[in-house]
């Protein structure tokens, strides 16, 4: 991929945070995040797929430099923004964007909506006051929360889930990034206000060719929404591929698992039990050895117990962290 | 097959501040011996407030709580409180609550919080009822040692199935399970549904399972009701509901959940559900329905059997419309 | 920087707090108090108060000392207690005779009529001479019975003599030693003021009628000679009076303003500043946490009172000053502690960590994310603490240490503990303080306790 149609990469991004174990014990990690590489095009949505405990949180809020990174590199649009103090990503900052899990967490409970989308504004020191209050205006009607006097200056406890979270969009997007994290951005609200939330946000992604990561638990979702899906276990994306093509041949054990273990609305699944691997993930704190999937997958051979797979491209654009695909060489 | 359970006319009334919480609104159903009964709604429709009200879970500010609530042919509901709790509450029904990972008490030792309705309702004397507890701790699949453990051992899956062991320790006749796997991950989940249909048959019990997650209840259901303000909408059978709901709610609701297997084209729908103050008159999701008309605004719809035990709330069927 | 604009929901919060009937008595105590606090604003402001409760120059020379309130009579069932009787030249109970007389000094007969039908005597009666000096003036009294008795021989020094009739010695020995030859033993002490106005009995029974000062003067200028009678009452006004003839309606009612503006100042910026210095130890954590924390801990464990006991006697302290120390010595109190609590858990929310990634930095953090949500949380401790700061401004006063000038309930207080008040029986000095203090804690109190329950959403009630 050329440098300008590129926005993100990432090259073996770890993040571990320390825990300090008592007063004698030593330094312990949780590796959260522990040596994850790929590339987002511009205006590409992916969706990072995983359990609660996979990292996929911590990757999101790694790359939008919440965090700084314990090691690897973290390049935005070209430039090496891995360990930049914080007062010089300014620029960085204005290009990215977030949308949380919480929308009543992620707003300002004293704030009327007006105010919370002017923040970003204020603070790059977007326009003049008019100007601003244009942009405002638009930005709700972009997100359909019309008519916007009336949404503008109530305050967030008088907005439902959903419409709470059409401001955080708008609240993304009023500086015009070109990236945007999505961490969970569904899975509190209701069941069928989850589409339209997704189906808009699509939109504006494809509308406005802003590069999208999209973080969930949800599989089912990702089809809807995104051109690639990244699967994390671990600390690791064991798997990447274009979304049709994960879903129709999932190749990782793992990826099997977890698609064999989502049901779909079908009444002759009261009449069978699901076959998925017992246990549960593993600690971060403590990974096991080699493959991390080792000890609940049913394929583990003892160079999986042992060694940590690479990353192999089993088919054109489909790779898989797995020993079982090495025949197709490393990457 | 004769009804293990029936609900009949059961109302539950809170009163707040802001007026009467209208939370279970003359909500009738039948639960069959062997059987699951699933209950699917979206948040604040009602149906915790329901599973509180049949096993008489009540907070203080209660308004209202009528009906039938009938075990056996027996109607529990004239039972005096404390006469509930010996005979009723955890020896015919027992349930598992949402979040239940968070309902264990943290500074006391597993096995004995498995054992502990044993030695409340069924007098066992402590070593009894510990032993009784390893035996169920084994059959939801932790290993007896835990039982000495505390719960911020277990992991969230275990914590799970230790409530579960819980809730099944006295032998109830009937289960009711309040979004049992909310905050697990997928995998653990499939793990938890696979244990609780191992034990609905060995055990012989019946399940209310209540949930969010339409495609969830298909994992257990033998019969779907749906739920929408406090009432419920419909009722159906499994084979039938999971391919064509009758309700309009339930149908939008259908089609706006994602497949992972199937290419569907996703509805939402639009609007938010109503308080359940001040519910809609008439049909109460006629503001959010496509196929309203006149009567639909006017009077609430009362049950259309299109089977025996099953019914839809909606006018469009007494009409003849569908 | 919006920071003090009140959010908008302030009306929100006003209407819950009139759900709670505690809250609404809270409420119109204090509306009450604010009431009494700008009426005495107008009515003495700042410096005519003070100079009021210096009373120079005599002036309240026409007041009882030590009278208790008016209201005070419910208590005595029944019986009608003596106010002040000012019989002054002009009045129709005032008749002046003046015929002249040889070598230019006038013969002048005055003649003070008045009722009384009080049932207690009065508390003092004084005599108040203006003439030119040497003029001779003899004092008869006659009462309602007809008896006329000689009081006294005054020869004027200056312009203005006042004649201390409960004073003078030699007139009560002789007054005592006729009742007695007339009477017997009597049943009560003998005082001036009570032989002037007692019948002839042996208990001590107050004769009603009308009474009558009869001076017989020689003067050398009569335009320039007039007699005033002042019978002091035993209550006087809402409030009574103190040791100095001040009426403590002045210093109940200037007190009101001083204790309101002391107290929520003191409250308010001690709350204020403990917030900032709590919010930037929980927000940066680290060794400007553990300084903070460590700082905070030493100065809890240093003995308030004493310091400021010392403090005050080597410095004279005004009341503006003893505020500065005060805030000073409790800013770094347990409220740092509350507040770096909270603070640590509101970094921790999502909406914080939204703003660092569309670019605030830590500062527009703290004060325009981090405080303004944490400040409802204190509205009800910052209302419920001013009764304390009020009562410590008291506390220093009855102490001495307090700010000498202002008429304070507190320097009523001390007043009236430096007097012997309780002592001497005179209750209403302390009472009256005593309630005002009462009240305004009620009020506070029952305000910041109902504003808990709304901002607190786990004390709610349903």
């Amino acid at each position: 991929m050329s440098e300008d149609k590129m926005v993100l990469a990432v090259q073996n991004l770890k993040m571990w945070h320390t825990l300090r174990r008592g007063l004698f014990g030593g330094v312990a990690y949780v590796k959260a995040v522990d040596g994850v590489t790929f590339d987002l095009a511009t205006g590409e949505a992916v969706s990072v797929v995983g359990e609660s405990g996979s990292g996929k949180t911590t990757l999101g809020k790694t790359i939008l430099r919440l965090h700084e990174p314990t090691d690897g590199k973290l390049i935005f649009k070209g430039r090496d923004v891995t360990h930049t103090p914080e007062k010089e990503l300014m620029w960085f900052k204005r290009e990215t964007g977030l949308v949380q899990q919480d929308p009543y967490g992620a707003m300002p409970s004293f704030m009327t909506i007006y105010r919370i989308l002017e923040e970003p504004l204020i603070i790059h020191r977007v326009g003049t006051k008019e100007e601003r209050a244009d942009l405002i205006f638009r930005a709700l009607e972009e997100v359909r929360l019309t008519p916007v006097e009336d949404f503008a200056f109530k305050y967030p406890h008088m907005l439902s889930g959903g419409q709470l979270q059409r401001v955080a969009i708008a609240r993304a997007l009023i500086l015009k990034p070109s990236l945007v994290v999505a961490d969970e951005p569904v899975s509190m609200l209701d069941a069928s206000v989850r589409v339209e939330i997704l189906t808009l946000m699509r939109e504006l992604q494809e509308k406005r060719k802003i590069s999208f990561i999209y973080i969930t638990h949800d599989l089912s979702t990702t089809r809807y929404f995104s051109e690639w899906i990244f699967i994390m276990y671990a600390g690791h994306i064991v798997e990447r591929a274009p979304t049709k093509t994960l879903l129709q041949n999932p190749l990782h054990p793992y990826t099997r698992a977890l698609l064999s273990a989502i049901p779909d609305p079908d009444p002759e699944n009261r009449k069978r039990f699901r076959e998925v691997p017992p246990g549960e993930p593993p600690s971060l704190v403590n990974p096991p050895p080699g493959c991390r999937f080792a000890p609940r997958c049913p394929f583990a051979t003892s160079k999986c117990r042992s060694e940590e797979p690479s990353e192999y491209e089993a088919e054109p654009s489909h790779y898989v962290k797995c020993w079982l695909y090495a025949y197709a060489g490393a990457r | 097959m004769s009804a293990v359970l029936s609900v009949k006319n059961l109302r539950l009334y809170f009163t707040t501040r802001k007026g009467v919480v209208r939370a279970v609104d003359d909500v009738s159903f039948d639960l069959k011996k062997g059987e699951t009964l699933a209950i699917v709604g979206e948040s604040g429709c009602g149906k915790s407030s329901l599973a509180r009200a049949v096993i008489r879970l009540l907070p203080r500010n209660v308004h209202t709580y009528s009906g039938e609530v009938l075990i056996d042919g027996n109607n529990v509901m004239k039972l005096s409180d404390e006469m509930f709790r010996r005979l009723v509450r955890w020896r015919k029904i027992s349930m598992v609550f949402q979040g239940a990972q968070n309902s264990l008490n943290p500074v006391l030792k597993v096995g004995f919080q498995v054992a502990e309705p044993l030695i409340i309702h069924n007098n066992f004397s402590r070593e009894d009822a510990l032993a009784e507890a390893k035996k169920y701790l084994r059959l939801v699949g932790i290993h007896e040692s835990f039982a000495d453990r505390y719960p911020f051992e277990l992991s969230g899956g275990m914590k799970q199935r230790a409530v579960i062991a819980m809730a099944l320790i006295t032998r109830p006749d009937i289960v009711i399970l309040d979004e049992p796997t909310s905050a697990l991950d997928v995998i653990t989940q499939a793990n938890i549904i696979n244990l609780l249909k191992k034990i609905k048959s060995e055990l012989g019990l019946s399940y209310i399972f209540i949930t969010h997650d339409i495609a969830l209840t298909s994992e257990l259901a033998d019969r779907v009701a749906v739920m929408y303000a406090g009432e419920i909408v419909e009722v159906s059978d499994a084979d039938e509901f999971y391919y064509k709901p009758k309700h309009p709610y339930a149908e939008k609701l259908m089609a706006s959940v994602p497949t992972l297997r199937t290419d569907k084209k996703l509805d939402f729908i639009p609007g938010a559900p109503p308080s359940l103050i001040n519910p809609p008159q008439g049909c109460r999701f006629n503001p959010r329905c496509p196929y309203a008309f006149e009567k639909c605004l006017k009077e609430p719809p009362p049950p259309y059997e299109f089977e025996a035990g099953s019914f839809v709330r909606c006018w469009l069927y007494h009409e003849g419309r569908r | 920087m919006k920071f003090f604009k009140l959010p908008g929901f302030t009306g929100a919060y006003l209407k819950e707090l009139l759900h709670y009937k505690s809250a609404l008595i809270g409420l119109i105590l204090l509306a009450l108090l604010l009431a009494l606090s700008l009426y005495s604003i107008f009515v003495y402001p700042g410096s005519k108060a003070v100079a009021y409760w210096r009373g120079e120059e005599n002036l309240w020379i026409k007041n009882p000392k030590n009278a208790f309130p008016e209201w005070w009579e419910i208590f005595t069932g029944g019986r009608r207690l003596p106010r002040t009787l000012d019989v002054y030249p002009g009045s129709n109970q005032y008749s002046v005779d003046a015929v002249r007389g040889m070598d230019g000094v006038y013969m002048v007969n005055l003649s003070l009529t008045f009722d009384y039908y009080y049932d207690e005597e009065p508390s003092a009666i004084n005599v108040f001479i203006n003439g030119t000096p040497s003029d001779k003036v003899e004092l008869y009294w006659i009462y309602p019975d007809g008896r006329r008795i000689f009081l006294s021989n005054v020869t004027l020094g200056t312009e203005r003599t006042i004649y201390y009739l409960g004073q003078d010695i030699p007139l009560n020995n002789r007054l005592a030693m006729d009742l007695y030859r007339q009477i017997g033993s009597l049943q009560y002490s003998p005082t001036v003021e009570k032989i002037l106005f007692t019948a002839l009995a042996r208990e001590f029974k107050v004769q009603k009628g009308t009474y009558k000062l009869v001076a017989t003067c020689l003067v050398s200028d009569p335009r320039k000679f007039s007699l005033e009678l002042l019978l002091y009452g035993k209550v006087h006004g809402l409030a009574g009076t103190d040791h100095l003839r001040r009426p403590l309606e002045i210093a109940l009612l200037y007190g009101t303003p001083i204790a309101l503006a002391f107290g929520v100042l003191s409250s308010v910026i001690v709350a204020l500043v403990q917030l900032i210095i709590g919010v930037i130890s929980g927000y940066f954590g680290g060794p400007v946490d553990v300084l903070i924390q460590r700082v905070t801990e030493i100065y809890m464990c240093l003995p308030f009172l004493n310091i400021l006991i010392m403090i005050s006697v080597f410095y004279k302290l005004n009341i503006w000053i003893l505020l500065v120390v005060i805030v000073v010595l409790s800013i770094f109190g347990s409220g740092v502690k509350t507040t770096r609590a909270l603070a640590m858990q509101i970094k921790e929310m999502p909406y914080i960590e939204a703003a660092k990634v569309y670019g605030a930095g830590d500062l527009r953090i703290i004060f325009m994310y981090v405080i303004p949500k944490i400040l409802p949380t204190l509205v009800p401790s910052i209302v419920i603490s001013v009764p304390s700061f009020v009562f410590l401004e008291a506390a220093l006063s009855l102490l001495g240490l307090g700010d000498p000038l202002l008429p304070t309930w507190g320097k009523v207080l001390s007043d009236a503990e430096s007097q012997g008040a309780l002592y001497k029986g005179l209750y209403y000095w302390v009472l009256e303080p005593s309630f005002m203090l009462i009240v305004t804690s009620i009020s506070f109190t029952l305000i910041g306790f109902a504003l808990d329950r709304i901002v607190n959403p786990r004390l709610k009630e349903m």
